[in-house]
């Protein structure tokens, strides 16, 4: 029973998180082509390779929503994950950018970027790639 | 010849170079220069005075008394990327533990493509599941890794080459990962021999949620060690009769193997991992033979991960071969810890174990000095031992 109150408790407050977050999207330029969530996730956690990826800063409540909803893992578990890749040289970390609108620009100019926004910050100088509703 | 066309081409190089120097300008603005950096503060200790529990190849470590070199480490990397296919990266790191070098990690990466990586240079052998980031306290969930299985490696670093190539199969990732060069040898007396003509690989296979793997690698053993001094006597003398020790030396000549399979699970909130090793002589079976596994389960409330595992190691010792000549002896670990992660990149972890040498030496304790050389330190029964860590990166 304990059990119990404390599933639903949890479920709220994840309800609730969700409730509050900005609809979410993953851009990329305007010549990329669409990813899935599982593409996504492997990029975003270093398990393939090949895009530019820029991220948001940590103090940005985006970033642990969009790491949330993708891969699952909260900003603790990708940390480890990335120094896991970093210190071997396996794969290069995203590049942190200030917000929204920077992240919106570095992905305008690089045909192998890729970086998440609210969906409405987006505008015709890029492409949703992926659709985080 | 060549050189002078070589020359040529080199001066017609530099000759264009005022003429593009914004290029030059650029390409050197162009490069991404990262550093970042990792550590360990630890302390540790045991329930026992009667032999000092290690992690590797340290050569000294805790007792009832708290020893801080145990799991303490610090280390720092600075990365260039001059494209999307060329990096250079040199790490440096300060630990006790022999096994690992000044700078394990010195190469230069070439990507060619997106699936294939190559590097040249030093570089950590993949020989477990975790072994490229064995040191950074911070990517693992446990506090140390079971000594029973990644102690028994004698060898670490190699200098050569890998080659990577992974592949897209149905939502998940092959890698294939193959290695060659020359590495150094720690041998259980704190001494290094030469491991040369090394061929190793690794078979990888990554889903969302679980890992698989495979690995070995071998290597040509060569160089001189010490075996147990031989006692000479009574000798008689003016203090009356004494012992003699005569210093014996070994001249090392081996092929020695070390391989593995095992599978790491990360799922929602629930962790995972197990391994089994076994390291391998062609002529020596009886000092170097052994196997080790491990099972580890952990759970994620939240920054809270509690985790339990329990670890073995045996070694195939003929019952007339000398035990103290031994790479390693019989051991067994039933740990329990909890990794918190206390900040934004620092996580505190507490862990208790009760480590069983079996009567034996084990894995885990010092070799000390004794008349007859160095021998493995025999603790007096099983040894709890307690240890906290601060992990962090920068």
């Amino acid at each position: 029973m304990k059990k119990l109150l404390f599933i639903i408790a949890i479920s709220q407050l994840l309800l609730a998180a969700g409730a509050h977050a900005d609809e979410l999207v993953v851009i990329g330029n305007s010549s990329a082509a669409s990813l899935t969530k599982d593409q996504v996730s492997d990029l975003f956690l270093g398990k393939s390779q090949g895009m530019r990826l820029i991220d948001q800063p940590a103090s940005a409540p985006i970033k642990a929503a969009f790491y949330q909803r993708v891969t699952g893992h909260d900003l603790s578990q990708v940390k480890a994950t990335w120094s896991r890749l970093v210190f071997t040289g396996k794969a290069t970390p995203p590049k942190e950018l200030p917000d929204s609108a920077a992240v919106k620009k570095a992905v305008a100019a690089d045909p192998k970027a890729i970086g998440y926004i609210e969906k409405s910050a987006v505008d015709g100088s890029v492409k949703v790639v992926l659709d985080l509703k | 010849m060549r050189k002078v066309i070589a020359v040529g081409a080199l001066l017609s190089a530099l000759a264009q170079v005022p003429t593009h120097a914004q290029d030059a300008g650029n390409l050197l603005s162009n490069v991404d220069f990262s550093f970042t950096g990792y550590g360990t503060a630890g302390a540790v200790r045991t329930s026992t005075d009667s032999a000092e529990f290690i992690r590797g190849s340290e050569a000294s470590g805790a007792t009832q008394s708290f020893a801080e070199n145990v799991d303490s480490n610090l280390g720092v990397q600075a990365t260039a990327r001059f494209n999307s296919w060329l990096a250079v990266t040199v790490q440096g790191e300060w630990t006790a533990d022999r096994l690992t070098g000044d700078v394990p990690w010195a190469y230069v990466k070439l990507d060619p493509m997106d699936s294939l990586s190559l590097k040249l240079g030093r570089v950590e052998m993949p020989i477990f599941a975790i072994s490229d980031s064995l040191d950074v306290g911070y990517a693992n969930v446990w506090l140390r890794p079971p000594q029973e299985v990644y102690a028994l490696s004698n060898i670490k670093e190699l200098n050569g080459g890998e080659a990577s190539y992974s592949l897209p199969v149905a939502g998940t990732h092959l890698t294939l990962t193959g290695y060659g060069g020359t590495t150094t040898i720690w041998t259980q007396r704190y001494l290094a021999i030469n491991g040369s003509d090394v061929i190793g690989g690794e078979l990888k296979w990554d889903t969302q949620w679980v890992t698989l793997r495979a690995g070995y690698a071998q290597t040509h053993a060569s160089g001189t060690i010490p075996i147990e001094n031989i006692p000479v006597g009574p000798i008689p003398t003016p203090l009356g009769p004494t012992t003699a020790y005569i210093p014996v030396t070994f001249q090392v000549a081996d092929t020695y193997s070390f391989g593995g399979v095992g599978a790491l699970v990360d799922h929602d909130n629930i962790i995972a991992q197990a391994e089994w090793v076994r390291r391998r002589s062609k002529n020596y079976q009886d000092a170097v033979n052994a196997t080790g596994w491990y099972v580890l389960g952990g759970y994620r409330f939240g920054t809270v991960a509690p985790y339990v595992s329990y670890a073995s190691t045996e070694n195939l010792i003929d019952a007339a071969y000398s035990p103290s000549a031994a790479l390693s002896q019989s051991q067994n670990t039933a740990a329990v810890g909890v990794r918190w992660d206390a900040f934004k990149s620092a996580d505190i972890k507490l862990q208790v174990e009760h480590v069983n040498p079996e009567g034996g030496g084990g894995v885990s304790f010092a070799f000390v000095n004794s008349p007859l050389g160095i021998v493995p330190a025999t603790p007096s029964g099983s040894v709890n031992v307690f240890s906290v860590t601060v992990d962090f990166i920068f």
